[in-house]
């Protein structure tokens, strides 16, 4: 039998699926080989560049009489920003103003604010990053946009360059946007904080108690860390006092650290829920009394393995009797998982 | 001990010069501290992780001083402190360690390792250098 | 119907499924493109030294081992060296027989430690727990041989954080890999699960743990697997991931919610392909419950692995995976277009079984049948050969934009040969390889549907790649 005209559309279909995707498949490589040269060629740049910049930054930071600058490329903007902000991030104190003196030499602001609204995000992080260093109180405004920009990384170096532009206004605009931008996690967050004044974040905190749901607290929470011990007893005392969601009343008490609060503590180290009980027991440890080891034993005996650890470490932290005492005490009490737990705890520490 | 393989610097005999040893990965901040003490005069070695670190340790004569930064790949501020507190030739040799966590508990495991000094990131350029030439007695052009 | 009309019907059909199978995966390869830019965006950060600020959540990594005493001390030296500010170490000792437990009780100085273990997750039984004196973060479980998935499980029972990694015993990360990894789970409590880019670690200088220079395998037979891996990752993960429909992360590197894992009843000790059939329970056991979360594939985080390069070697792991594939796609087969399955129902378990699964029999029985038909004169040779260019033709447009994604992404290959060797790569994998595999991925659904027990195929370890250590 041979071949049957029917079949003829298929070899031809195929074929021209075959072809056409070699076709395809050769225009990508030659796509693949071009993006690699721009790339090698664009790397060689920035080389050259370090290679004739680096010496002058470093001089700059050190404080050195300033040499004549090679002129700055356009290509070479970006390039410049990184090196400038490396070098600013790495150091303290007098190099700050000799490094501003060389961006200013440079134009750096400029090149900054030109560089905003640039393709690459890497740009746009630097130059956020330079205004924040080098910017004036007038770009307040320009980088306060970026604030809600989709990126969480550029949002965030806008926040940074904010607190330093202007550290009180810069709370004022982030603290909505704590709540809001839920693509930003409180350890990044504190990354900017750390700039920002305390005391703004402790008073806005403190102000939106009341207000915030129990959720939006809980992601906030973390935050009180940041605080300075008084201004942080304050907003636990009043979390402890108030709060009925059991991971706030949690989250609250890992922050609990004045004696002060030891009464609330007692209380809820006989909360229903366990991560209340695991996080008192933990409390009591910092700042329990030894008329409290009575009842850090009874939570040894805990069904919750959390609180039976929490309560071990505490007893173990030393307030509450020596290592001795407590070995001695492990022997003797009759609940399994408490003389296992105490065990546990002791050797841990053994170090 | 010192072998025959390499001159033998008498340990009582002072360094011809002043020298420094720099171990740090970020070559930002290498390339600074390194400029930083060759204009102030000192012979300066910069190495970029903790492996070549311990390797010049075994090897070379002591320097001056030594300033390490804690995160380095290989073996870590603290392991390269260790070894040069172990080495017969390098023991007295003063360390600071640069370090971005200044904990108590982070300052205390550095002392114990046997650091001299430990050095907040980011850091003063002129606290450090004063610091080198305070404990290594005065060094430098 | 004539035996000639079947025959060519025939010939549509398979023309069809493999148009179809290429025109599935290069939708995924359109969502991968689509998504890479934003991708490179989210690490645009990363130029600039890492702050840690104290508040990220500490992880437990979990390493299982069994037979590893030629590697666990250098892997575990390695993972002690990566940069998080907290952390802790859980490795399995899964009733090795070789010196496995005396290795890791010489290099760390493992002393017995009274833990108050705690079963969440019901495993064989724990012998013994050490804790490394030097390295109070090092802890070693020794059990009874139980498997994978039980070595896992007993891990995850001692894990004390909230978040745990699980990672190959021989899985080679970078210093900034968990710190990457865990991105996607620090600000969104919804992302239950991450998982990271696998690359071929046999080409690479291995120095003390670390990847120290990339280069490309030296025998084809691993640079054929460089390509699938490419293509496995940057358009397979990187396409399902958007749709919340991916459903592998790979048990060489993933990270996963402790609490989520246990409450999803831990991994399942019945199966050998315990790292999918976990993720695709999760999928089920949340859409079922229209439970809000979120299983993401984030490109950015590096591990190396050693691929097989021997025949024997990659047969067994090829047979393993396929039986994987079949049982964790059985056991939840509830999910396949349930009216809740979401993405993971309706698209990525029907595209897994339908070109993954039963995948090798079509392609294996339409080459069988094609040269059959020719031979015995019922089919022209130019049909058949028009099917083979149609077929390597989409096959190597495929790869080839993965090798596109790669070099928007990783960018690692820099000389012209590095590439020149992929492409001679990708043609020998359509000229034999795929068939072979094609072949022992068919043994493995035979073996699955007799229900023959499985035994997990010894892996041979050859310590060379490691580097020597000094």
């Amino acid at each position: 039998m041979g071949t049957v005209p029917a079949s003829e559309l298929m070899v031809q279909v195929a074929l021209a699926i075959g072809l056409a995707s070699l076709v395809l498949a050769g225009g990508m490589v030659l796509r693949i080989l071009a993006m690699r040269r721009r790339r090698l060629r664009r790397q060689a740049r920035v080389d050259r560049f370090l290679e004739v910049w680096r010496p002058r930054v470093y001089e700059a930071a050190l404080g050195e009489p300033p040499q004549a600058l090679p002129p700055l490329a356009a290509e070479d903007d970006v390039t410049f920003l990184l090196l400038w902000n490396q070098v600013q991030e790495g150091l303290r104190g007098p190099p700050r103003a000799g490094l501003n003196k060389l961006a200013r030499t440079v134009g750096a602001r400029i090149i900054a604010l030109r560089r905003l609204d640039d393709a690459d995000p890497t740009a746009r992080l630097l130059s956020l990053r330079t205004l924040g260093h080098f910017g004036q109180v007038e770009d307040f405004e320009r980088v306060a946009g970026y604030l809600d920009d989709r990126s969480p990384p550029i949002a965030l170096a806008a926040a940074r360059a904010l607190a330093r532009l202007d550290p009180r206004r810069a709370a004022d605009a982030l603290w909505p946007r704590l709540l809001s931008r839920r693509d930003w996690s409180m350890a990044q967050v504190a990354t900017t904080f750390q700039e920002v004044e305390a005391a703004r974040i402790g008073e806005a905190l403190l102000q939106a108690l009341p207000t915030l749901s129990p959720p939006d607290l809980q992601r906030l929470l973390p935050l009180v860390s940041l605080l300075d011990d008084a201004r942080a007893d304050v907003v636990v005392a009043t979390l402890l006092a108030t709060a009925q969601d059991p991971d706030n009343l949690a989250g609250a008490l890992r922050h609990a650290r004045s004696p002060a609060l030891l009464d609330d503590v007692v209380r809820l180290a006989r909360h229903p829920e366990w991560p209340v009980r695991t996080q008192a027991a933990a409390a009591l440890g910092r700042l329990g009394d030894p008329s409290n080891r009575r009842l850090l034993i009874e939570l040894l005996s805990d069904p919750q393995w959390w609180v039976r650890y929490r309560a071990a470490q505490a007893l173990a932290a030393g307030r509450f009797g020596s290592r001795e005492a407590l070995g001695a005490l492990s022997e003797v009490l009759p609940d399994r998982f408490a003389r296992d737990m105490l065990a546990h705890v002791l050797a841990e520490g053994a170090r | 001990m010192p072998g025959g393989r390499r001159t033998v610097v008498p340990m009582t005999a002072p360094p011809p010069s002043p020298s420094i040893l720099v171990v740090e990965d970020d070559p930002t901040i290498a390339g600074l501290v390194g400029m930083l003490f060759r204009k102030e005069g000192f012979a300066t070695t910069v190495l970029r992780d903790g492996r070549a670190a311990l390797a010049h340790v075994a090897r070379e004569a002591p320097a001056s001083a030594a300033i390490l930064d804690v995160m380095l790949p290989y073996a870590d501020g603290l392991a390269v402190t260790q070894a040069i507190r172990a080495d017969a030739r390098w023991a007295g040799v003063p360390v600071v360690v640069l370090s971005a966590r200044t904990a108590p508990v982070d300052q205390e495991r550095a002392r114990q390792a046997g650091a001299s000094e430990v050095m907040a990131k980011p850091f003063h350029p002129q606290q450090l250098l004063a610091a080198v030439r305070r404990l290594s007695g005065g060094g430098g052009a | 119907m004539s035996v000639h009309a079947a025959l060519e019907a025939a010939q549509w059909f398979f023309l069809g499924y493999v148009v179809l199978l290429h025109l599935a995966y290069f939708a995924l390869d359109a969502i991968a493109l689509h998504v890479i830019g934003r991708e490179v965006e989210a690490t645009a950060g990363n130029v600039l030294p890492t702050a840690f600020s104290g508040l990220e959540p500490p992880i437990t990594l979990l390493v299982p081992a069994y037979n590893e005493e030629a590697t666990i001390a250098a892997s575990l030296w390695s993972l002690l060296q990566l940069e998080y500010p907290s952390f802790e170490i859980v490795v399995v000792n899964d009733g090795s027989r070789d010196r496995t437990l005396q290795v890791l009780v010489e290099e760390f100085g493992l002393e017995p430690f009274p833990e108050a273990y705690r079963i969440s997750i019901p495993t064989r039984p724990v012998r013994a727990i050490y804790r490394a004196a030097r390295f109070p973060t090092l802890r070693v479980i020794d059990k009874e041989n139980g498997g994978k998935a039980d070595a896992l499980n007993a891990a995850t029972n001692a894990a004390r954080c909230p978040l745990v990694c699980v990672v190959d015993a021989d899985s080679v990360l970078q210093r900034d890999s968990l710190q990457r990894i865990v991105r996607p789970l620090l600000g969104d409590p919804t992302v239950v699960a991450a998982g990271g880019t696998i690359r071929l670690a046999n080409g690479c200088r291995v120095s003390e743990g670390f990847v120290e220079k990339v280069d490309l395998p030296k025998s084809w037979l691993a640079r054929i697997q460089e390509v699938e891996y490419l293509r496995a990752f940057l358009f397979g993960r990187l396409g399902w991931s958007p749709m919340n429909a991916l459903l592998i992360i790979s048990g060489a590197f993933g990270v996963f919610r402790k609490q989520a894992l246990v409450e999803a009843g831990g991994y399942r000790t019945a199966t050998i392909g315990e790292d999918m059939e976990l993720v695709v329970r999760l999928h089920r056991q949340h859409r079922l419950a229209r439970r809000p979360y979120r299983i993401v594939y984030v490109p950015d985080p590096l591990c190396w692995t050693e691929a097989p390069e021997s025949l024997t070697v990659l047969r067994s792991q090829r047979i393993r995976w396929q039986r994987g594939l079949l049982e964790s796609l059985a056991a939840n087969r509830q999910l396949l277009f349930h009216r809740r399955g979401g993405a993971p129902g309706w698209l990525a378990f029907p595209v897994m079984l339908l070109f993954e699964a039963i995948g090798p029999v079509v392609e294996l029985s339409g080459w069988v049948l094609s040269v059959l038909a020719v031979l015995l004169g019922g089919l022209a040779w130019q049909a058949v050969a028009a099917l083979l260019v149609a077929a390597l033709g989409l096959s190597l447009l495929l790869s080839v934009s993965a090798l596109l994604l790669e070099e928007m992404s990783f960018h690692f290959y820099e000389r012209p040969r590095q590439s020149l060797a992929l492409l001679g790569a990708i043609a020998l994998e359509n000229l034999g390889y795929r068939q072979l595999t094609a072949w022992w991925r068919l043994l493995a659904i035979l073996q699955w549907a007799s229900r023959r027990k499985a035994r997990w195929g010894t892996m041979q370890r050859s310590a060379a790649w490691q580097g020597k250590k000094e």
